[in-house]
């Protein structure tokens, strides 16, 4: 079954008490469709939650988040920085979770935007950065324009034929 | 990883299941290449089984199994993902771009499709 936004904040629950287990405090910022299922709960997220993960190391957050799939029955790798590749830089936007041990960041809009174009899989990125396009002011030069700096160069194509499909799908044709 | 589950979530629309199906696949290293031939499917939807076995097993780096390769493609096309029509660019990418397994059988999809981190 997938993840619903319920389900995500309650594994990050249950790894903030397993950080305070371990004496450690730990930053993520996510970055893939997890942060769209907690920022606007529109859809359920597939069992894993990709993230940057700023503090305590990797191998120390890798092995709190096994501790808290074996009690909430998750995938080993639920919490992952796989899609460390696909960041240009790592921005800010809103804080999703904050407790004790754990601070949990969604990516600023526009890299959200800028990931989910570069990816351009199917019609559940094409939601995800709708409503992520929503959220941004300007003409479709200046959201582009704040959007590209977060792709990565070799999927700068794909992303401009996205988001001018996604533009005029949103705002009709420019 | 039953791949009837996975066929009938895409052609159901249910891209999230599909993805999770991908995901659990590549988390549990399945061979693609020992995959029997599913008994039970439609000829449209083994069509598309055939197509995705093939795609996933050559992402995967491995063979897709021989069953495959006596099935051919759609007489008419199908879209595998909803909406896809409406975006110009995107549909001409996928017409031209998209994966080969799937374009070989007239299955519309964009190039990256069911791609999993």
């Amino acid at each position: 079954m997938p993840l619903t936004a319920e389900d995500i904040q309650r594994a990050f629950t249950a790894l903030d008490a397993e950080l305070a287990s371990r004496a450690l405090k730990a930053e993520l910022v996510v970055v893939g469709g997890a942060a769209l299922v907690l920022l606007f709960g529109a859809r359920a997220s597939t069992k894993d939650v990709d993230a940057y993960f700023v503090r305590p190391t990797a191998s120390l957050l890798r092995e709190a988040a096994s501790a808290v799939a074996e009690s909430l029955d998750l995938p080993v790798d639920w919490l992952n920085d796989g899609a460390k590749a696909y960041l240009v830089g790592v921005t800010t936007g809103k804080t999703l979770y904050e407790s004790g041990s754990l601070t949990v960041k969604a990516a600023s809009v526009p890299q959200l935007l800028a990931m989910k174009l570069a990816a351009w899989r199917d019609a559940i990125d094409r939601a995800d950065a709708g409503l992520l396009l929503a959220q941004m002011q300007g003409s479709a030069a200046d959201v582009w324009t704040a959007v590209k700096s977060f792709v990565p160069p070799h999927s700068i194509d794909k992303a401009s034929y996205a988001f001018e499909d996604l533009w005029d799908l949103v705002h009709g044709h420019s | 990883m039953d791949i009837r589950d996975l066929v009938r979530s895409i052609l159901s629309g249910d891209l999230l299941t599909a993805r999770q199906c991908v995901a659990d696949a590549q988390r549990e290293q399945f061979r693609w290449d020992e995959l029997a031939m599913p008994g039970d499917l439609t000829e449209r939807e083994l069509t598309v089984a055939a197509g995705i076995v093939e795609l996933l097993a050559m992402r995967n780096g491995s063979t897709a199994p021989r069953w495959t390769t006596a099935i051919g493609g759609l007489r008419e096309s199908l879209v595998l993902d909803p909406g896809l029509e409406q975006l110009p660019r995107s549909f001409a990418r996928a017409r031209i771009a998209g994966p080969e397994p799937l374009r070989r059988r007239n299955l519309v999809a964009l190039p990256d499709f069911l791609a999993v981190a």
